[in-house]
């Protein structure tokens, strides 16, 4: 089946925390998005940390992003950008 | 004090009376702290009890469950009850021992990284890193179980923290408050309710949650806008049976008249539910032609599985005041032909009792046990074809008296989470329905019982059989019973009377009245195991991928 997967590209911020980018990523594959690319910062000082991730999935990604956004050390989830790309999907 | 003692001390300041847990280790510290300090604990005989404990007493008072395990084995041991909790939005909390801070990572001996296992259990977790933070991860645990949707939380604490020098403090951890839900939606769903002629009220699990003052408000709410209305599993008892438009539980194992009735709404007004599978039956075939108006605290919910032509975020209890008066202020379509046609179908598909024959009828005899049960009494029961009869044949008026494992399905529920509601609910008769196949899960909990002289009641449905599995190898796997014969159980009043509960076996139907009065009068712990037949199935069932009209009634 070739159905069109949106590619997203999401910007999270959250407090650094012990498993902080395992909880995000844990999120992301379970709930049906696939990992594309994804970029950390992490500034030691205000124990903040910035994520850039690209997820490819046919599943709304309005869906992720409550997901996200509902993790205790997430402050703030904003799709930044989407590209159609035809992605390979076998049922 | 050591940071055991400021655990201990700032459980008891949180409110904490009893905790379910066990020693090892790597938490030794705290039990030390424990044997000193003014919080009750409760030895339950595996971890899992302990958990499972934890969440039946949050079940049967609306509040937090606390259980202690010790790290690695005590820690794996926890995580089917916290899974449990996680899937039923049970607060509860958590709290394990580890290895020293400098041997983590360095594979100690009982350590296992139960931080990253607790990921997909919990609704969050922490490991304390810094003895500081001890107090304030303490109190923020509790805040996070208990607000919003309510989740289990798990703080993991390295034994150099347990038994670092801290000064303490008072503890609050008060629930944030829910948001009022917005006023442009309400609108909204008045529009669309004041338009529907065949609308049908969808309750869940989420209203008991919201607390007492939900439950009322949604009773105020149902008997003034003359909706028909159904209830999910765990939503049972939010909504009394004796109500003449309730039309009882919905979905797999639902009543003929709430799932013919919900397939022809136009409107699903929706609370604290969330369209799970065995609700929905196929989810594109459910409730085809409804709008959705759906009430949640929990903004994933909203549009996961069905799309919400309106969602209502926040706080139930005033949101459905709210909603009730904007209502009240003119009214809407003409019902009276839906609610007629509740009542015939509510009439029509009453349950019947009238089996031929000596043996027992399970459906009959839970309810003649409902029916001689005290009004607040609380049912835990485990998982499987006995599940299903307690919530069909049971009645309940509150959520809080039926414990059932909903989402998690977890067979050796009933047992533990007795023992933790008897702890929340001291005055209340507590009985475990259970199967013979759940039973063994966690028998080791009749130790607790025996323990602490709990006079929690059981009542053991013994067909000999994992019953459930064999109704499904029977209908879908041509006969082939594959591992599910257990004409090999133990002699149960035996194994009973070996921890000091009492018991009797029963085998016909006229031995009912007496079998259930001595297990209901019985001022200690008591087990009736009866004997039913093996062939008995659970009806109506809505098939695998089939919509929720298509009921099979029998096996042919
Ligand atoms: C821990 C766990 N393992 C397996 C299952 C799958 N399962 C669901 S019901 C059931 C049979 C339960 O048998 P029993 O407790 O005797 O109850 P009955 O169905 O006979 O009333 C099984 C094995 C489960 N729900 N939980």
């Amino acid at each position: 089946m070739i159905s069109q997967a949106q590619q997203h590209t999401i910007s999270i911020e959250a407090q650094d925390r012990p498993a902080t980018v395992e909880r995000l990523l844990r999120v992301i594959r379970h709930r049906g998005y696939r990992l594309c690319r994804m970029a950390v910062e992490s500034s030691q000082e205000d124990e903040r940390i910035a994520l850039s991730v690209t997820v490819a999935s046919d599943k709304p990604v309005v869906l992720l992003q409550n997901q996200l956004s509902k993790l205790v050390d997430v402050s703030s989830v904003e799709i930044t950008s989407a590209e159609t790309n035809p992605l390979r999907i076998s049922a | 004090m050591t940071g055991a003692d400021l655990v201990v001390q700032t459980l008891a300041n949180l409110g904490v009376k009893t905790i379910f847990g066990y020693p090892g280790g790597a938490i030794m510290p705290v039990y030390d702290a424990i044997h000193r300090g003014d919080v009750d604990h409760i030895l339950c005989r595996n971890e899992q009890g302990a958990a499972l404990a934890a969440v039946g007493f949050a079940r049967a008072c609306n509040d937090v469950g606390v259980c202690l395990a010790t790290s690695g084995p005590g820690a794996t041991n926890l995580i089917t009850g916290l899974a449990d909790a996680m899937l039923d939005s049970v607060p509860v909390v958590a709290i394990t021992g580890q290895v020293a801070s400098p041997l983590i990572g360095t594979d100690a001996f009982q350590e296992v990284d139960v931080l990253g296992l607790s990921l997909s259990v919990t609704k969050h977790s922490f490991l304390v890193e810094d003895a500081s933070e001890l107090q304030a991860t303490l109190e923020e645990a509790f805040v996070l179980a208990k607000s919003g949707r309510p989740g289990p939380v798990l703080v993991d604490i390295p034994k150099d923290i347990q038994v670092a020098s801290l000064l303490g403090g008072p503890a609050s951890a008060e629930a944030e408050p829910a948001e009022l839900i917005e006023e442009v939606a309400l609108e909204q769903a008045v529009e669309l309710i004041r338009n529907a002629t065949q609308p049908i009220l969808y309750v869940g699990g989420g209203v008991g949650m919201a607390g007492p003052a939900a439950v009322a408000e949604l009773r105020n709410f149902a008997d003034q806008a003359g909706i028909p209305s159904i209830v999910t599993l765990k939503g049972i008892g939010t909504l009394e049976d004796s109500r003449d438009l309730h039309l009882g539980m919905v979905g797999m194992h639902g009543t003929k008249a709430a799932n013919l009735m919900v397939q022809e709404s136009d409107l699903l007004i929706v609370a604290g539910a969330r369209f799970d599978d065995r609700v929905t039956g196929k989810l594109d075939t459910f409730a085809p032609n409804a709008s959705v108006v759906h009430f949640d605290i929990d903004h994933c919910e909203i549009g996961k599985l069905r799309h919400a032509h309106v969602g209502l975020l926040g706080d139930l209890t005033d949101g459905l005041k709210r909603l009730g008066e904007k209502l009240a202020e003119q009214s809407g379509a003409d019902l009276t032909a839906w609610q007629q046609r509740a009542v015939t179908e509510k009439t029509n598909h009453q349950w019947r009792y009238d089996k031929p024959g000596e043996s027992i009828y399970a459906p009959k005899l839970l309810k003649q046990l409902s029916d001689q049960l005290p009004e607040d009494s609380v049912v835990a029961c485990d998982v499987g074809q006995h599940q299903m009869w307690v919530a069909q044949h049971m009645s309940f008026t509150q959520p809080y008296n039926h414990l059932s494992s909903g989402g998690l399905g977890t067979m050796g529920f009933g047992l533990p989470a007795a023992i933790g509601a008897q702890y929340s609910r001291p005055n209340a008769c507590v009985v475990n329905v259970t199967g013979d196949g759940s039973f063994m899960m966690n028998v080791q909990e009749l130790g607790t019982i025996r323990r602490y002289g709990l006079p929690v009641k059981i009542l053991l449905l013994d067909n000999e059989r994992l019953g459930m599995v064999r109704q499904w190898q029977q209908l879908f796997f041509e006969g082939r019973f594959s591992e599910t014969i257990l004409s090999d159980n133990p002699e149960f009043v035996t194994l009973a009377s070996a921890f000091g509960i009492a018991g009797r076996t029963i085998t016909r139907d006229d031995e009912i009245e007496q079998g259930l009065s001595d297990l209901v009068n019985s001022t200690g712990s008591y087990l009736l195991h009866v004997r039913i037949d093996a062939e008995e199935n659970v009806w109506p069932l809505v098939p695998p991928g089939a919509a929720n009209q298509q009921m099979m009634e029998t096996a042919e």
